[in-house]
C-alpha cells in the first residue's frame, strides 16, 4: 500500500516537477498566517500581504539574476555589487527623472556585466572568483559615486511603486511578476532557451555540437548584472536611499530562493517560475518576521538555518551520505546484520 | 680596445631566457613597478615609520588570509563568512577573557576549529557549495551572537583586566600580531610540507580524482584544511579584539583575505601556492592600502583599485596557465 502511494506521489511530481516549489510558498505562507494572526492581526489583510510581496518586489529580481547565471552552472557574486551600484546610480541620476535614473544604471550595470561576461567565457574563467574582483569593483564605484555626486532619492516614487492594486498587490510587484513570465515564457518555450538549459547541464557536449557557448554566457552575465541593478533601483526607490554597501543580506536572500526554486548547482535544472515560488516563499517568512516585529538574532538564526537546510538538501552527495548511515549495522535488523556478516 | 659582438649564441641565450619569462613574471614587475613608482611619488612614502605601518596593518589580515589559503589550496575556493567570525569570536574572547588570555585563547580557538570543521564536514562529506554554506554560516554565528549579547552590538574589553595587552603591545617598533603572522606562517608552512595531512591537501587540490584513485580519504583532508583555517582566523579574531579592545563592527577581512591570496599567487583552483606567499600578498594589500590613506584616496577607492587588481590578477594567472598548457 505504501509502495503504491509513493509511486502515485511521485507520479505527480514527476508530471508537475514544480510540486516542491508550490508547496514551499503555501508552508511559507501558512507560517505568515499563524504568525500573523497570533500578533493579533488579520493575515489576509491587505496592508500585510501586500508588505510581503514588497519583499518580493526589492529582491525578487536579484534572485533572477542570480538564479540565471546558476541554472548555466556559473556564479555571480558581483550581482551583490551590481544590485548596490544600480540602485546608487538611479537615486543619483534620477532625482530629478527616475525613468532616466532606472534607464542609466540598468544601461550602465548590463555594460559592466557583459564585460564580465565576455572574459569569463573567452578564458574559461571561475567565475566565482572573477567576479569578486567585479564585486569589489563595483561596490569601490558605489562608494566613489556617492561621495562626488549630489543628490537624493525622490521622495514621490515610493509611494507610487508600493501604490495598492487589488488589494494585495502594487506597481513594483506586478512588474516583477510580469519579468518573471516573460523570463519564465522565454526559456521554455524558445529555442534560444531550450540551448541555453543545454548549455549548462551539458557545457562540453554544447561546445562539441557547435552552439555558441560563449556568445551565450556573455550575455548571461549581461541579463544578470541588468536584472540584479534592476532590483537594486527597484529597493532604492522604494527606500528612497541608496547603499553604499547592502552587506550580504539581499546574497542571503538570492541564494536561499534559488535553491528553493529547484536550480541546480551543476546547471541546468531550474527555471523562473521556481525562482518566483522561492523569493515568494521568503517573502512571506520575511512578512511574517515583521510582522511579528522578530528581533535580529531570531531573524538572522532562522534565515542562516534555512539557507543551510536548503543547502545541504541540494548537496550533490547527500543520498550517498544518508545511504551509508541507512546501511550501519545499528540501523539495520539482526537478520541483515548476520547476512552482512 | 677590445670590442664586444653579440655572437649567435648569446643571442640565443637571450631569446630563451625571454621565452622562460612568464606572464605571472611580467605582471607581477608590472605591479610592482607602478606601487614603487606610486610610493615614490608620495610624500614620505618610503620612510621607517611608513613601514612599521605597513607591517603592524598586515598581521591580522595576514593570519585572516592564512587561514582562508588553506581552503584554497585543499580546492574549496573561499569563505564569505570570515569578518563576521572574526568578530563573533572576537567578541566571545572580551567576554571570557577574565579567565585568563591563555585558557580563553584556547577555547576561541577550538571554537574556530569546530564552526569551520562543521562547514568544511558540510563540504567534504555531502559536497555542499563551500560559498553558500559559508553564507548560511555567517548568517548563523551573527545570529547566536545577537541572541548571547542580547543583540548588543558594542562589546568593549572587560574593565580592570590587563592580563592580556601584552597581545597589544609592540616589540622592537613592531606590533605582537605581527610577530604572530610570521609565527602562524612558520607553523602554517611546516604542517603543509612536513606532514603527511599537509602534503594531502595540496594533492587534493591539485587533482581531487587522483587524490582518490591514489586512496586518500579526500573528505578528511577537507576537513583538516578547514579545521586549520578556523584556527588561524579564531587566532586573528583573539588579536583584533586585544587590539581594539571592543567588538563593534565586522572588519573588511573577508575580501581582503581573497584579495591577498590571489595576489600572493595561490591558485584559486587549489593545490600550487603557499602561506609565505598570502603573507607577501597581505604585504601588498596593506602597502596599497597606507599608499592611497597617504594620498588622501578614501576606502571606496582603494576597494575599487583592490577589485581591479584581484581581476588583473585572476586574468594572468589563467592566461598563464592556459600558455603553459
Amino acid at each position: 500500500m505504501g509502495s503504491v502511494v509513493g509511486k502515485n506521489s511521485l507520479g505527480v511530481v514527476r508530471r508537475w516537477p514544480e510540486l516542491p516549489q508550490v508547496a514551499a510558498v503555501v508552508v511559507m505562507f501558512a507560517f505568515f498566517w499563524i504568525m500573523t494572526a497570533a500578533k493579533g492581526t488579520t493575515p489576509f489583510s491587505g496592508a500585510n500581504v501586500a508588505n510581503s510581496l514588497n519583499y518580493f518586489g526589492e529582491y525578487g529580481l536579484f534572485a533572477l539574476a542570480l538564479g540565471i547565471t546558476m541554472i548555466l552552472g556559473e556564479f555571480d557574486i558581483s550581482t551583490l555589487g551590481t544590485f548596490a551600484l544600480g540602485g546608487m546610480i538611479a537615486v543619483k541620476v534620477g532625482s530629478t527623472n527616475p525613468w532616466l535614473g532606472a534607464v542609466v544604471a540598468v544601461a550602465c550595470c548590463s555594460a559592466f556585466g557583459l564585460g564580465q561576461g565576455y572574459i569569463i567565457a573567452k578564458f574559461r574563467m571561475n567565475s566565482m572568483t572573477l567576479t569578486v574582483g567585479g564585486y569589489l569593483i563595483t561596490l569601490g564605484l558605489c562608494g566613489a559615486i556617492n561621495k562626488n555626486v549630489q543628490g537624493n532619492g525622490n521622495a514621490n516614487i515610493p509611494p507610487f511603486l508600493q501604490k495598492e492594486i487589488l488589494t494585495i498587490f502594487s506597481p513594483m510587484s506586478l512588474f516583477v511578476f510580469a519579468i518573471f513570465i516573460v523570463a519564465g515564457v522565454a526559456l521554455k518555450y524558445t529555442s534560444m532557451g531550450r540551448k541555453f538549459l543545454a548549455m549548462g547541464g551539458a557545457r562540453k557536449s554544447s561546445r562539441a555540437i557547435g552552439l555558441p557557448v560563449n556568445r551565450y554566457v556573455t550575455v548571461t552575465f549581461g541579463l544578470s548584472a541588468a536584472l540584479a541593478s534592476l532590483s537594486g533601483v527597484l529597493y532604492s526607490y522604494t527606500t528612497a536611499t541608496s547603499l553604499v554597501d547592502p552587506g550580504l543580506t539581499p546574497f542571503l536572500f538570492a541564494v536561499t530562493a534559488v535553491l528553493i526554486g529547484g536550480v541546480s548547482l551543476s546547471g541546468g535544472r531550474g527555471a523562473p517560475f521556481g525562482i518566483a515560488c522561492g523569493a515568494l516563499s521568503l517573502s512571506f517568512l520575511y512578512g511574517a518576521f515583521q510582522t511579528t516585529a522578530a528581533t535580529p538574532d531570531i531573524s538572522d538564526t532562522v534565515y542562516g538555518l534555512l539557507l543551510l537546510i536548503v543547502a545541504i538538501w541540494s548537496a550533490p552527495s547527500l543520498k550517498e551520505w544518508l545511504g551509508s548511515i541507512a546501511a550501519h549495522p545499528i540501523f539495520r535488523s539482526d537478520k541483515e546484520n548476520k547476512v552482512a556478516a | 680596445m677590445t670590442v664586444i659582438t653579440p655572437t649567435a649564441e648569446s643571442s640565443t641565450s637571450i631569446a630563451s631566457f625571454v621565452r622562460k619569462i612568464s606572464l605571472v613574471q611580467i605582471a607581477a614587475v608590472a605591479v610592482a613597478a607602478v606601487l614603487i613608482i606610486f610610493g615614490a611619488i608620495t610624500n614620505n612614502f618610503f620612510s621607517l615609520s611608513t613601514f612599521q605601518g605597513i607591517l603592524n596593518t598586515s598581521g591580522i589580515i595576514a593570519i585572516v588570509a592564512i587561514g582562508v589559503t588553506f581552503m584554497t589550496l585543499s580546492g574549496n575556493l573561499f569563505t564569505l563568512s570570515a569578518s563576521v567570525t572574526v568578530l563573533v569570536l572576537g567578541q566571545a574572547f572580551l567576554e571570557i577573557v577574565h579567565f585568563g588570555p591563555f585558557p580563553a585563547i584556547l577555547i576561541i580557538l577550538l571554537l574556530g576549529a569546530i564552526i569551520f570543521g562543521l562547514q568544511g564536514w558540510l563540504v567534504g562529506r555531502l559536497g555542499a557549495n563551500v560559498i553558500i554554506i559559508s553564507v548560511a554560516a555567517g548568517f548563523l554565528q551573527q545570529g547566536v551572537a545577537e541572541y548571547l549579547s542580547g543583540s548588543n552590538p558594542s562589546i568593549l574589553a572587560p574593565a580592570g583586566v590587563t592580563s592580556y595587552l601584552w597581545m597589544r603591545n609592540t616589540y622592537g617598533g613592531i606590533l605582537f600580531s605581527v610577530w604572530a603572522m610570521f609565527g602562524v606562517v612558520i607553523l602554517g608552512e611546516l604542517f603543509l610540507r612536513r606532514t603527511v595531512a599537509g602534503r594531502q591537501i595540496y594533492l587534493v587540490g591539485e587533482n581531487r580524482a587522483a587524490a582518490r584513485t591514489a586512496g586518500i580519504n579526500v573528505k578528511r583532508i577537507t576537513i583538516i584544511a578547514f579545521v586549520a583555517a578556523g584556527i588561524c582566523i579564531a587566532f586573528a579574531a583573539t588579536l583584533e579584539a586585544a587590539y581594539t579592545q571592543n567588538a563593534y563592527s565586522q572588519g573588511s577581512y573577508t575580501f581582503d583575505a581573497i584579495v591577498a591570496i590571489l595576489i600572493g599567487g595561490t591558485s584559486v583552483l587549489g593545490g600550487k601556492g603557499s602561506l609565505i606567499r598570502t603573507m607577501f600578498g597581505a604585504l601588498v594589500v596593506s602597502y596599497l592600502s597606507q599608499m592611497m590613506v597617504m594620498r588622501g584616496y578614501n576606502t571606496p577607492t582603494r576597494v575599487f583599485v583592490e577589485g581591479l587588481l584581484l581581476f588583473g590578477v585572476v586574468v594572468v594567472m589563467q592566461l598563464n596557465d592556459r600558455g603553459r598548457s
